[in-house]
């Protein structure tokens, strides 16, 4: 069976979870969550995204730049905000003003309870991170657990692991069912995006690369010689 | 170059390669060719920058990186100084500068 790999990244998240999307700067991590929640969204009763430091913000704000049905995309969401600032102004749901990673994470257990049947975007952790270092040890484990309780939930969580020292990495890594990466590579000033498969339950394609560019509706992806 | 601007671009520069490594040149090129200036755009008019750093690599990678900057420039500013943006940041810097 030959699979694109944003299927692949599709499926592979549906079967397990959480999913950690290891991204580089200038890699267009929107785009890929962006036809990401396309698919998936119509496949779960809820969509939550739970937002640090105005990250939701920023990436619809880019996204509607881009693609007109953006907002039909993440209409509806259930919003938790984490220390917003602009984002203050989408009227989240659940506004929470605290660096205390158990405070964030006890306030997100009361309100949502035990989900099921739930597509979770977890946004701006990394961004949270470098500002608290010292919370994020304690928020990923914390969080990561809390939201894959339920039954058939799929946890999407976005995050720059090169920014952090190794003991981060190795909780990401060691939390990350399904783990892919989103890199650049600069060639004659140029750059070009690489997608890695590092952790999936299609094991056949762990370890395998792509090349892609974005096209207006679609993420094109190159192998090596051929596209797939 | 005056002192913060000067403070503000190494910020910059150590802020890239650390979590953008090989992209600075490519940034460079971009301000250049956008706004024929180089990184002490940010300390000119850090709103300009910031909108040219979001064209080049997206909006949530400019918002990590603008993050990252403040990160590095922290201990530089003084305990208890609550800093969100890059606007801010050149703010608290033209203070303590006095520029």
């Amino acid at each position: 069976m030959k699979m694109n790999p944003l299927e692949l990244i599709t499926l592979s998240s549906k079967r397990i979870t959480p999913t950690v999307l290891n991204y580089q700067i200038g890699s267009d991590i929107e785009s890929v969550l962006y036809h990401l929640i396309k698919r998936l969204r119509g496949e779960y009763e809820e969509f939550v995204i739970i937002s640090f430091q105005d990250a939701y913000t920023s990436i619809s704000k880019y996204l509607k730049s881009i693609y007109k049905d953006a907002p039909e995309v993440f209409k509806d969401t259930y919003l938790v905000s984490v220390n917003p600032f602009l984002e203050e102004e989408l009227n989240p749901d659940l506004p929470v003003k605290t660096k205390d990673a158990e405070i964030i994470t006890g306030r997100i257990r009361v309100a949502l309870g035990t989900k099921s049947n739930t597509l979770f975007l977890v946004l701006g952790l990394d961004l949270y991170g470098v500002k608290y270092p010292e919370e994020l040890v304690i928020i990923i484990p914390a969080l990561i657990r809390l939201l894959s309780k339920g039954e058939n939930n799929n946890l999407l969580i976005p995050f720059n692991i090169k920014i952090f020292p190794e003991n981060i990495v190795e909780i990401v890594n060691s939390f990350a069912l399904n783990l892919f990466k989103f890199g650049v590579e600069v060639k004659r000033g140029e750059i070009k995006r690489k997608l890695t498969i590092i952790r999936s339950p299609f094991v056949e394609y762990n370890l395998r690369s792509w090349y892609y560019m974005i096209a207006p509706s679609k993420i094109v992806f190159l192998s090596a010689s051929m596209e797939v | 170059m005056n002192k913060g601007e000067e403070i503000l671009v190494k910020a910059i520069s150590a802020a890239l390669r650390e979590v953008a490594s090989g992209l600075e040149s490519v940034l460079e090129a971009h301000l250049k060719a956008t706004l024929n200036k180089g990184l002490e755009v940010a300390y000119e008019n850090p709103k300009e920058f910031k909108d040219a750093v979001s064209k080049l690599f997206g909006e949530y990678s400019a918002r990590l990186l603008e993050m990252v900057i403040i990160n590095k420039l922290k201990g530089r500013l003084g305990e208890g100084e609550e800093i969100s943006s890059l606007e801010e940041l050149v703010e608290q810097i033209r203070k303590i500068y006095g520029e």
